[in-house]
């Protein structure tokens, strides 16, 4: 699976001034609505469903990365953003550190299968420094997207 | 100490019917973590990946009943080998509390 297959090219967001988990998902949230992603009347569900997800733990995974997600039966097919926060977010990571990367994940409950596969996908780049170098140095929705095309092409 | 290192390897099966997601991905990485042994996955012949890494876990992208090469290698390998597989066994829901691992 390929990252510009489900991350939502609009809802990008390259300077998230949100420094709190809760506020840097409800950015995020926000960002899929106004771009089209979700429904107005879902939204606060959706952050309600995510927040819940924290509960059992954060999706802080280290590294400066969090991958908070939800399932949520208003989508059909897996939809995602990006969210830079040059500050860092306090994402009560398991080592501690704060997030600078976020992708935030809304799949459809019937298909686990797919949100394996955008996790490999985000992972998979995610483990190459290079990618997360320039992600964190990219100031514009253009320049994320450029480089999600670019991962995507194995250019990086 | 060389002499101290065991290497030690067990075919386990992914039985949380989700895969490993990101919550498996995290409760293996975090037993992993208590061991000094170093923990490898590995998925059909693909290059093995460090248990003690959640975005290596994710990598693997190992979907329900999934089997996986697991192989730990250092001092406290025997340990941790069994406390791993049983992660495997428990589904990742009825793991043992941190407070009764090492």
């Amino acid at each position: 699976m390929k990252l510009c297959d489900f991350v939502v090219a609009d809802a990008i967001l390259p300077e998230l001034a949100a420094n709190a988990k809760e506020s840097a998902i409800k950015a995020m949230v926000a960002s899929l609505k106004d771009a089209g992603g979700i429904r107005a009347e879902d939204e606060e569900g959706i952050v309600a469903a995510i927040m819940k997800r924290e509960e059992l733990g954060s999706t802080g995974i280290g590294n400066g990365v969090a991958v908070p997600h939800t399932k949520h039966a208003s989508v059909t097919k897996l939809i995602a953003t990006v969210a830079l926060a040059g500050g860092g977010v306090d994402f009560a990571s398991l080592d501690g550190e704060p997030v600078h990367i976020l992708f935030l994940l809304v799949s459809p409950p019937d298909k686990p299968g797919d949100h394996l596969r955008a996790l490999e996908s985000i992972s998979r780049h995610l483990r190459n420094q290079n990618f997360c170098k320039f992600l964190r140095q990219s100031k514009t929705k253009e320049a994320v997207l450029d480089l999600l095309k670019e991962a995507d092409n194995n250019e990086i | 100490m060389m002499s101290d290192s065991q290497v030690y390897r067990r075919k386990v099966t992914v039985k949380a019917e989700q895969g490993l997601h990101i919550r498996p991905c995290t409760a293996v990485a975090q037993l992993s973590m208590k061991f000094q042994s170093r923990v490898r996955l590995r998925k059909d012949n693909n290059p093995p990946v460090d248990g003690k890494s959640i975005l290596d876990l994710m990598s693997l992208a190992a979907g329900p009943q999934v089997e996986l090469d697991l192989e730990v290698d250092g001092p406290d390998a025997a340990e941790a080998i069994e406390h791993l597989a049983a992660l495997f066994e428990s589904d990742f829901v009825t793991h043992p509390s941190p407070a009764a691992m090492p």
